[in-house]
């Protein structure tokens, strides 16, 4: 296993190699700019990297656009990126995450609090890993479970749900406050996933989130699959969407691009939103509870819709 | 307990070199303050040398000192968006730090 470590502080880049050397059973290589880690990454006679350590203000390319650089070269989609920066505004935690960071730490850094996040981001990375291997096996055709996170790969401000975890809290805590958590889901989930195969599934989820990605592309926001058909959207109060508007709009596009088109009897695809959740802590495990609030309000929404349907047609058959 | 016995010497050997580098960064703060009136280069290497100091030394157990730097880093990103050069208030900012930063240096040279 092998760690690429970026950064133009000296200091930093032998500090951290000691940390993880003895805490760690990976190898470090170190880089003090972008183009070096490239050259580094690029190599052919090089061990592969399981790990990207980046600093963002460097000189040349900063550790933002390495970020975007390696996750868009297709080599790396499941690798961890953490960000260690001294950085602490919204606009660098922003565009670190949307670039494809899976976590954002800042400096001074605890020793232990390093290794904890490696940790973590490392088994997220085994876990998506796991999924990306088991897809290949089975030519594309893995079994996503209904609650499974269905990997999503080059949609605007999507990121993966772990990193929307880690994302919330390395807001600065005024920033955090400003933000609600906003939660879509598509209607009638279960059925759709019961009656539809892995490869149409994951298709609905990708294509559900380009029509959400479309039309939140002028809030700033971050959005994420949560598994049950549950999206949930972060996003800053001050510029909030019209709720139903959002929803009708999602709908529209979905319709427009004939996602029921693909899908077992050519069933309509509906989504629909629940209420706003305010942030209103910096405890991680509240933070989480929030963003499940999101989604639980939004799965009651749609589940209400559809005994409410139910009735409607169940009345309107009786009274014939 | 080996681990963290060679972690804890790693620590203290990077910690020496940071002691080593801090001399040749006072001296920069130094050459800025020298440059300091409408130069906006000066301002940019004082920015430079305080946000390192401030990334690293809490790591190193130099908190004072990395709580000092980050200070002054927000004093000069001020004068960054306002005048683009060291003011009075800047180099205030930047004496006060390098006061602390010739501190650390002599408490470390008798420990």
């Amino acid at each position: 296993m092998r760690m690429l470590v970026v950064d133009d502080d000296p200091i930093i880049l032998e500090l951290l190699s000691e940390i993880i050397r003895s805490t760690t059973s990976y190898d470090v290589s170190t880089a003090e700019c972008a183009q070096e880690a490239l050259d580094i990454v690029n190599d052919p006679e090089g061990a592969p990297i399981d790990c990207f350590l980046l600093d963002i203000q460097m000189p040349g390319q900063s550790g933002i656009e390495l970020c975007r650089t390696l996750r868009k070269s297709g080599r790396f989609p499941f690798t961890p990126i953490v960000m260690l920066t001294a950085m602490h505004e919204k606009r660098y935690v922003d565009a670190a995450f949307a670039a494809g960071a899976n976590d954002y730490i800042t400096k001074p850094f605890e020793i232990q609090e390093i290794n904890k996040r490696l940790t973590s981001a490392l088994k997220r990375s085994a876990h998506l890993r796991a999924f990306s291997n088991d897809a290949t096996q089975e030519e594309g055709d893995r079994e996503y479970g209904l609650l499974d996170f269905v990997p999503i790969f080059d949609v605007d401000k999507v990121v993966d749900y772990f990193a929307l975890e880690n994302y919330l809290p390395s807001l600065p805590k005024r920033s955090l406050f400003g933000t609600v958590a906003l939660g879509l889901q598509i209607r009638c989930i279960e059925d759709i996933h019961r009656e539809s195969s892995s490869f149409q599934f994951s298709g609905l989820i990708e294509d559900t989130a380009e029509a959400i990605s479309d039309n939140l592309r002028d809030y700033n926001c971050l959005i994420s699959y949560a598994g049950n058909g549950a999206f949930v959207i972060v996003i800053e109060d001050n510029h909030l969407p019209n709720k139903s508007r959002l929803v009708d709009q999602v709908n529209l596009v979905l319709q427009k691009q004939g996602t029921h088109l693909t899908m077992p009897g050519a069933k309509q695809i509906r989504v629909i939103s629940g209420e706003f959740v305010r942030l209103m802590s910096v405890d991680r495990e509240k933070i989480q509870g929030c963003l499940r609030d999101a989604q639980d309000t939004a799965y009651r929404h749609a589940t209400e819709t559809e005994r409410n349907l139910e009735k409607f047609w169940f009345m309107g058959q009786a009274a014939e | 307990m080996t681990d963290l016995l060679a972690l804890d010497n790693a620590i203290l050997r990077v910690r020496t070199k940071f002691l080593a580098l801090l001399e040749e960064r006072v001296a920069i703060l130094d050459q800025s303050l020298y440059e300091a009136t409408e130069n906006a280069e000066a301002l940019e290497n004082a920015l430079f040398v305080v946000h390192k100091i401030g990334g690293s030394s809490g790591t190193l157990g130099l908190v004072a000192l990395g709580q000092e730097a980050q200070k002054c880093e927000a004093v000069l990103l001020q004068e960054k968006s306002n005048t683009g050069s060291i003011s009075s208030n800047g180099a205030r900012a930047i004496r006060d730090f390098q006061a602390i930063a010739i501190a650390t240096l002599s408490n470390s040279a008798t420990a």
